[in-house]
């Protein structure tokens, strides 16, 4: 189960906000394929943000394809985006790890470290991507503008 | 005990829906009312009871401190006077608390009823609920209506007793004759029909008025109104008897130097205990001559004289043949009190109706 | 099976919208408080209600609830007029004041509305008092504003109405509880389908809550329609001009406000074609939007396509 944190002076949408936080649930692991989300209810009593807002998030979840909704029942994510190498125990997790330890040792501070992943990333990301990721396909390649917004929302916490 | 049917404590599956809030809403109001009830009918046994048996113990049952008939004279006498040193002061302040409760009720259960809801804006609570404005109107007055019928019910019952044991006893001048103000008042079914007006006076001008106090002020003067009102109207649907004596009248001399023997009642033979509602003499072509009142001067040979007014008397002084009484006789007392009663429910019954009329128009 | 999550906008055009009023006027002594009022609530929204103090939004609420009769045109609740047994069940009001019976507890206002109304759900209605940790057997005259705002919240809510009427619900609660009863009120009408219609004259407030908004002014709707459709059709921009004359930049575009500070100029306006201007150019917020109507007039009424009365009868202003 998730549970979302809606930032109202954030200047993204609440419903922008649901879908990033489903997907980096999804890319996270903390939602695996079969897990349900929480009901429209109880997002919105825990939020206080528009009903509609809710479901026509997950309306936008559904029609990507991450999530069944089944009446009475609920809403059940259908497709993990976790890829093996995002997961908090994957090899690439323990070099960034390391990296920080270095960064912090050479006298960085936080701040100065997250500008340096900033910069990388955007240069890392600026082309086209290489064609040895081979599992990038998870997410629908029509839905780029989604996926765009994913970077920009996670560049924000840092 | 009947009064049981006052108390709050009713069994709650008989009432729900809006009853149960109107019921519950009133539940103090009905809860004093019901407490008042019963300590003055408490107070009515035991004070009608005391008087009654020194009445009884002393033989004095015939006296009375308006005629004083024969078999009072002597020791009778002076122990129904004493009745009235020993209980007067007390008979009075009862007398006077029973003439206040139909008002008091008006006052303080009728008034508040609807003006408080209007006060403090409750009645939109209640009339943005399921139920029609008419339906909550009918629980918010029904209640309180039919709980006064059946509360003063009961205490016309011991009041009507009280009076009868002291009607004519005590110097209390509402309570010389069964036709005196306060014996009208708190007795019979027309107690009952005071108890009932003045709460719909109360329910309809809070309805009208909105403020509590300001409705409580005009309920007051409203129920002062239709008490005149039933006053007046009291004897509509009981024709006047007449009573008559032969009579013979002359006019005094303008020199004015005859002497005048006697003063005394004009003789109509009218019953004992009547009500008399006018005197006056008769011609012996019909014509009615009222007089202002039934005291006149008579000469020694039984002449009555004309008073100078009215000038009719003294212009047909040689024609008139008999004088007259227009009266209600005792047993007139019943069909009052009736009749007060259903003039006093009918007014009710109106200021209900325009309740009901008021508030489908109230925006 | 895979159903489709409902969408609002999935209403069919011919269900009754949960509110609609044409040509709705009411005058207290010779003043309007709400005039020639033509808007329309589609059902399943949440709809904000802002104005200005005396705007009407108050004498709107009672007029739904029929707590008072239209002097001029009418308003329906469902496709009908108000005081109809149906339309009295399927709306609820909560009004300014929350006017409770202070002598009752709270168990016993429940109990009244249960008494009230037949489809109450004493379920729902406890649980909202529940979570305020109210003792039922509290009086209700005893309680703080905040509490009685929490009872006649679940007095509303209890009734499980299709129609919930908020007026300023929450203007004597903390920021705590308001947060947490707004959740309670939206959770309800998720649930329930139930359309809402609150007013508030704090507009942070009714930011990410409302998807529609009616704004009054003066009597008269000022605004009227979906948010999203609105914020689209809006531009928030910010730029640099000398002196008092009018702005180019501004020329052809329905401008709602503009103002100046030195030589900066910020405008909300709405562009009839692509904006091709080298100004800061954003899509406000529903703050700002509101802001900008509220505080221009003059500006033309602008209502988005499902707002106005189906019948035609709202004429073009």
């Amino acid at each position: 189960m998730v549970e979302y944190l809606i930032d109202r002076h954030s200047g993204l949408s609440p419903y922008l906000q649901i879908v990033e936080q489903t997907k980096r649930a999804l890319r996270l692991g903390v939602l695996r394929p079969g897990d349900q989300l929480p009901t429209a209810r109880e997002v919105v009593q825990a939020t206080a943000i528009n009903p509609n807002t809710v479901l026509k998030a997950y309306r936008e979840l559904e029609r990507e394809g991450l999530v069944d909704s089944r009446r009475g029942v609920g809403t059940f994510v259908r497709r993990s985006l976790a890829k093996p190498q995002t997961v908090a125990d994957s090899p690439l997790h323990a070099e960034l790890a390391a990296w920080v330890r270095h960064a912090r040792e050479a006298g960085l501070d936080r701040e100065d470290a997250a500008a340096l992943i900033t910069i990388a990333l955007d240069s890392g990301f600026a082309g086209p991507a290489p064609a040895t990721t081979g599992t990038a396909g998870t997410a629908s390649a029509t839905h780029t503008t989604g996926t765009t917004d994913t970077d920009k929302a996670d560049e924000e916490p840092g | 005990m009947t009064t049981g049917t006052l108390t709050p404590a009713r069994p709650r599956r008989v009432l729900h829906g809006v009853s149960w809030v109107g019921y519950r809403q009133e539940r103090t109001a009905l809860a004093v009312a019901a407490a008042v009830l019963l300590a003055v009918c408490g107070w009515l046994l035991f004070l009608g009871s005391t008087i009654s048996d020194y009445v009884t113990a002393h033989h004095i049952q015939g006296c009375n401190v308006v005629y004083f008939p024969p078999e009072c004279q002597g020791s009778g006498s002076g122990l129904a006077e004493g009745l009235d040193q020993k209980w007067q002061l007390m008979v009075l302040a009862t007398g006077w608390l029973l003439a206040a409760l139909p008002p008091a009720l008006g006052l303080f259960l009728g008034a508040p009823l609807l003006a408080r809801e209007f006060e403090t804006g409750t009645y939109r609570l209640a009339w943005t609920q399921s139920v029609s404005r008419r339906r909550w109107l009918a629980a918010r007055l029904g209640i309180p209506l039919a709980v006064t019928l059946v509360g003063s019910t009961v205490l016309a019952t011991v009041s009507t007793w009280w009076v009868h044991v002291v009607e004519g006893r005590f110097a209390v001048p509402g309570y010389y004759h069964w036709f005196t103000w306060m014996s009208r008042a708190t007795s019979g079914p027309a107690m009952v029909g005071f108890c009932v007006v003045s709460v719909a006076i109360g329910a309809a001008t809070g309805l009208v008025v909105r403020r509590v106090v300001a409705a409580m002020a005009v309920t007051a003067a409203l129920t002062a109104a239709v008490r005149l009102l039933v006053d007046h109207f009291r004897f509509v649907l009981l024709p006047a008897k007449q009573a008559v004596a032969a009579a013979h009248v002359t006019v005094l001399q303008p020199s004015g130097r005859t002497p005048l023997v006697g003063v005394g009642h004009l003789e109509t033979g009218a019953p004992l205990e009547s009500y008399t509602l006018g005197n006056g003499y008769l011609t012996a072509d019909g014509l009615r001559i009222p007089l202002a009142n039934d005291w006149i001067n008579t000469l020694p040979d039984g002449t009555a004289v004309c008073p100078s007014e009215p000038a009719q008397c003294i212009a047909h002084h040689s024609e008139i043949v008999q004088a007259y009484s227009d009266y209600q006789p005792p047993s007139a007392e019943w069909p009052m009190l009736w009749t007060e009663a259903g003039i006093s429910l009918v007014v009710a019954a109106a200021l209900t109706a325009f309740c009901f009329v008021w508030i489908r128009r109230l925006r | 099976m895979s159903h489709p999550i409902p969408d609002p906008a999935d209403h069919l055009a011919d269900d009754p919208p949960a509110l609609e009023a044409i040509g709705l006027g009411l005058k207290y002594r010779r003043q309007w408080a709400l005039r020639d009022c033509d808007f329309r609530l589609p059902a399943g929204r949440i709809c904000g209600l802002v104005g200005p103090n005396g705007a009407g939004k108050s004498t709107l609420m009672s007029l739904a609830a029929h707590l008072l009769t239209p002097g001029a045109g009418e308003i329906k609740v469902f496709g009908g007029p108000p005081g109809t047994p149906a339309a009295r069940r399927r709306t609820a009001f909560l009004g300014q004041d929350k006017p409770l019976y202070p002598r009752l507890t709270v168990a016993e206002t429940l109990r009244a509305g249960h008494e009230l109304n037949p489809g109450w759900d004493q379920e729902a209605a406890e649980r909202i008092v529940r979570h305020g940790n109210l003792s039922m057997s509290a009086r209700v005259g005893g309680l703080s504003g905040g509490q009685r705002t929490r009872v006649a919240l679940a007095l509303a809510l209890g009734k499980r109405p299709d129609l919930l009427l908020l007026d300023e619900p929450l203007s004597d609660v903390d920021p705590v509880a308001r947060q947490e009863l707004t959740g309670l009120v939206l959770a309800e009408a998720v649930e329930n389908g139930t359309t809402v219609l609150i007013s508030s004259h704090v507009l942070a407030e009714l930011d990410g809550v409302c998807d529609y908004v009616l704004v009054l002014g003066d009597g008269r709707v000022r605004l009227a329609g979906d948010v999203d459709e609105l914020l689209v059709s809006h531009r928030r921009i910010v730029g640099a001009h000398e002196g008092d004359d009018p702005v180019p930049e501004l020329d052809g575009h329905h401008v709602v406000e503009v103002r100046r500070t030195g030589r900066q100029v910020t405008a909300m306006i709405r562009p009839t074609a692509d904006l091709d201007i080298d100004w800061d150019v954003a899509e406000p917020t529903l703050e700002e939007l509101l802001l900008s109507y509220l505080r221009s007039p003059d500006a033309p009424a602008l209502f988005t396509p499902g707002a106005r009365p189906a019948a035609g009868a709202g004429a073009a202003r």
